[in-house]
């Protein structure tokens, strides 16, 4: 793959522009965050070096929130694994309405965030199509009252439906670089279909299984728009209380606190993602 | 140890029969060898008799149980993958013990007869390797150990030695074919490659479009070959159109030649073969062929091969490597008639 | 045993109509899932604001248009639009541009830390956007880029950026290095090399990039939210308005269709005009 590798100063220039643009403007974003949560930088009153904001962070609105935002993480990521697993198991083998199956799976993957947000919410508001079918097959009476739960229903909901067609493919393209020889074996020397699953594909695909549940984790945890519109109001997301501390409350050194948290939960994912992605690439020789 | 019986065993895909209503009978303790260009449907074959497929007509005996409609991890056959398939995060002793732990046998049976298994491959000490780590010809004893530890019905081998070099290879066809010897298990082995199949099998089935051409012990197919198609595939031939003339001869393009088969020399138009090595230079006293033209003369090592043409006819030879040939020189043949075959 | 008389195996049949049968149930399980959503939003967009829709009616009693014409004639979804598609070209654009020579030598060279700035890369699509947002808003604050075009569309080639380059990087490993060197070995300088090979060998690729980047930049919230608004609507800021704090479902019908159309057309296109020329163009189109 490696042609005449071109010199040192080359290869600076042609990285420098794309990921140049990257490294500044990111890591310009990310050193704000940080300075503001120490204090420094702010554009609101004085700045000095402090640890007040970290301090204030201990108190229970940011600690339920942080739990809020946890439990949307793990259960969109869980939630939609649970889908997408035995989808993806069941869509393996070519068979009869595996292009079809597939090309309307995809189509959530293609629907921005808000809209997706909309969608849900319309289906499973008062007067939205599920009470009425609900009640139209007799099981219930009166409509349900399913938004702004404060548990965050509508949130998982909505981010499962979402991201289904995301870990679909990321634990599709996984299971297709599983040898079919290796399973055939497995049936040979005697495994009955479910024992295949459970002693070789499941372990062989992981890797797979991780980075498809760190993704929507990453995703899901930081999230404002979703929760911002479907969440409850208390608690609210990480993000969405890091936004209000900023331009509701004018308080940038704290949200820039909340901010950091947020960004090192991400970052520390991203580093399991990237161990896992290594894995997979390792497995494919 | 089983008796295979394979009756009218078909399987089409669309339009196109891989398999066309194949009979084949494989004795206890029997080493079979389906052989044939790809394909054939020897593979197709094979993995029907594995489960793997479903047959769309025949039937598949283990001895006396009627094994079409039972599903692959139900049938106790084992089989040796081309590409060894071994299971890359499980050890070799773990990949070994893959079909123990399938039948659910007790944990110090399982250790006894791993080690019994990689004994006889002689892996002893690589347990707790991985198969990354392991060397080609290493892996593909693995795939070994862990099909015969099972003590399986059938053995059945996809084109097992296809990923190993020469030189390799015809040393592991014959530890392969000891270890069946010593276990007698039923065996269906399957390559294209024909000094294989010679070098190990008891029989060889010869394929060709889905059907059988011929089976036999390798001796017979190889010197009684029945169709052109089967004189070609195993060794070299030297086929050739003719008909019966008077005194019981074949008269030739090439030349004039007696058979042994005189009953097959009756009829009219008739195809003879006969091996290139079964060409002798004629020195003196009559040929059969006389004063073919060196085409080209090819180094061999241990012999020389020779096109050499005659009434526009090319014909294969081997000489002895210190026979002085050169391109252009006029040679003459003659073949014994009992080293001609008639054939289809 | 006397099986002297070929037997079908008739199992077989039956097998593969069993597993039709969830193949059927599993698509119209799919279908409902996907579509329902979908069709109910367009439903909502065609109310008639003189027959409303309450349960327990499954289809809306009459259809009309006013909801679109409302929307058109009272928000700021003309403007929002037109935004939008300018940005979005502008972005695309400066994005192949900043793209291009990164992905060349990522997918072409290997050096030491190629695999951190493939995470560096990835980084604007995993990290939470609106924590970017708010603090390179921040920033640009402190730079004068505040409520400024300019902002938006660096902020938006900030998130839209690494899909144009991962899907190059991906293009350009792709082209087998024997195609270069057989090149080469017939003749080609390096203009010819580029023009001849490179690129249209990396076209697809290119094209699917651009889609994606394109359509990143239409439905980017956070970023515009926090660094244009209110001097820049967007169509997803205007949505947003929709459905926070004048929560009307009408009008947020008629703005998720107008936001999702040109997504899930292109989209389409890009992913069948991609199988079939990237199969192609591997084949040695030389």
């Amino acid at each position: 793959m490696t042609t005449a590798q071109p010199g040192r100063m080359m290869l600076l220039l042609l990285i420098v522009p794309g990921a140049g643009f990257i490294f500044l403007f990111l890591s310009a974003a990310i050193a704000m965050t940080f300075l503001q949560s120490i204090g420094l930088y702010s554009l609101v009153g004085e700045s000095r070096l402090t640890a007040d904001y970290w301090l204030s962070l201990l108190d229970k609105g940011f600690l339920d929130s942080f739990l809020f935002s946890l439990k949307v993480g793990v259960g969109s990521a869980f939630g939609t694994l649970l889908f997408a697993y035995p989808l993806a198991l069941f869509l393996r083998r070519k068979r009869f309405g595996s292009r079809t199956i597939g090309s309307i799976i995809k189509i959530p993957l293609f629907v921005p965030a808000l809209v997706a947000a909309f969608l849900i919410l319309n289906v499973l508001a008062f007067n939205g199509i599920l009470n009425s079918a609900l009640m139209g097959l007799g099981v219930i009476d009166r409509p349900l009252r399913m938004l702004n739960d404060t548990f965050g229903w509508n949130v998982l909901a909505i981010q499962v439906w979402k991201n289904l067609p995301f870990q679909l493919l990321i634990i599709a393209s996984v299971l297709e670089s599983i040898q079919t020889d290796i399973e055939d074996a497995a049936r040979n020397l005697g495994a009955s279909p479910w024992r295949v699953i459970l002693h070789i594909v499941l372990p062989l695909s992981a890797p797979g299984i991780l980075i498809a549940v760190v993704l929507v984790f990453i995703l899901t945890f930081g999230d404002y728009a979703i929760t911002r519109v479907a969440g409850p109001v208390y608690p609210s997301s990480l993000s969405v209380l890091m936004y209000t501390d900023a331009f509701t409350l004018q308080q940038w050194g704290i949200a820039a606190c909340i901010g950091m948290v947020i960004i090192v939960a991400s970052l520390g994912f991203v580093a399991i993602y990237a161990r896992a992605a290594r894995v997979i690439e390792g497995m494919g020789r | 140890m089983s008796r295979l019986k394979l009756k009218g065993l078909t399987r089409k895909y669309g339009g196109f029969t891989a398999v066309d209503g194949i009979d084949l009978e494989v004795g206890d303790g029997e080493f079979v060898t389906l052989l044939g260009p790809s394909g054939c449907g020897k593979t197709t074959t094979l993995r029907m008799v594995a489960g793997f497929i479903e047959p769309d007509g025949g039937e598949i005996w283990f001895d006396d149980r009627r094994m079409t409609d039972v599903p692959p991890h139900k049938r106790n056959t084992a089989m040796v993958f081309q590409s060894y398939a071994l299971f890359p995060h499980m050890t070799v002793a773990q990949n070994v013990a893959f079909g123990l732990k399938m039948r659910n046998l007790p944990a110090d049976e399982q250790t006894a007869r791993i080690e019994e298994a990689l004994e006889m491959v002689s892996l002893r000490g690589l347990e707790a390797r991985r198969p990354g780590q392991l060397s080609g010809g290493q892996q593909q004893r693995v795939a070994l150990a862990r099909a015969i530890v099972t003590r399986p019905d059938i053995l059945l081998f996809d084109e097992p030695l296809s990923n190993l070099d020469a030189k390799l290879r015809e040393k592991v066809r014959l530890e392969i074919r000891e270890l069946q010897k010593r276990l007698d298990i039923t065996t269906l082995y399957v390559t294209h490659d024909q000094a294989e199949a010679l070098a190990v099998s008891d029989r060889i089935v010869v394929m060709n479009g889905g059907h059988i051409e011929q089976i036999g012990d390798p001796a017979s197919i190889y010197r009684s070959p029945r169709s052109a198609f089967v004189a070609d595939f195993l060794g070299a031939a030297n086929i050739v159109e003719g008909r019966a003339v008077d005194g019981g001869l074949i008269e030739t393009a090439v030349g004039r030649f007696a058979v042994a088969d005189a009953a097959a020399a009756a009829n009219g138009a008739v195809k003879l073969s006969w091996r290139p090595e079964d060409m002798k230079l004629a020195a003196t006293g009559p040929a059969n062929i006389r004063d073919a033209t060196v085409r080209s003369v090819v180094f061999r090592g241990n012999f020389v091969e020779l096109v050499v043409e005659i009434g526009g006819h090319p014909l294969r030879a081997q000489l002895d490597s210190d026979v002085p040939v050169a391109d252009g020189d006029r040679l003459s043949f003659t073949v014994s008639a009992n080293r001609i075959r008639v054939v289809a | 045993m006397t099986a002297d008389v070929m037997t079908l195996s008739v199992p077989r049949r039956s097998r593969l109509s069993f597993g039709r049968f969830i193949a059927l149930l599993i698509i119209a399980l799919l279908v409902t899932w996907t579509a329902v959503p979908l069709f109910m939003a367009v439903m909502w967009s065609l109310v008639n604001p003189d027959d409303p829709w309450s349960p327990p009616a499954v289809l809306p009693p009459s259809l009309s248009l006013a909801q679109w014409e409302y929307v058109f004639t009272y928000s700021e979804i003309v403007k929002a639009v037109t935004t939008s598609f300018i940005l979005a070209p502008i972005v695309t654009m400066l994005s192949f541009v900043l793209a291009l020579p990164t992905a060349y030598a990522i997918g072409r060279f290997d050096f030491r830390g190629k695999e951190a700035l493939r995470i560096l890369i990835l980084l604007p699509i995993v990290m939470p956007a609106m924590v970017i947002a708010m603090f390179l808003s921040r920033v640009f604050y402190g730079m004068g880029l505040s409520q400024t075009f300019l902002g938006l569309v660096i902020g938006h080639t900030l998130l839209s950026m690494p899909y144009m380059l991962r899907i190059l990087a991906t293009a350009f490993e792709a082209i087998p290095q024997d195609v270069i060197d057989a090149a080469r070995n017939l003749g080609a300088g390096k203009l010819a090399l580029v023009r001849h090979v490179l690129i249209p060998m990396v076209l697809p690729g290119l094209f699917a990039g651009a889609v994606f980047t394109f359509i990143t930049s239409l439905e980017e919230f956070n970023l515009t939210f926090v660094i244009g608004t209110p001097t820049f609507q967007t169509i997803p800021t205007v949505l947003f308005d929709y459905l926070g704090y004048h929560f009307v479902r009408t009008n947020a019908a008629v703005v998720s269709i107008i936001l999702m159309v040109p997504s899930v057309a292109l989209l389409f296109i890009a992913e069948r005009f991609l199988k079939t020329e990237y199969l192609s163009s591997a084949f040695g189109k030389l």
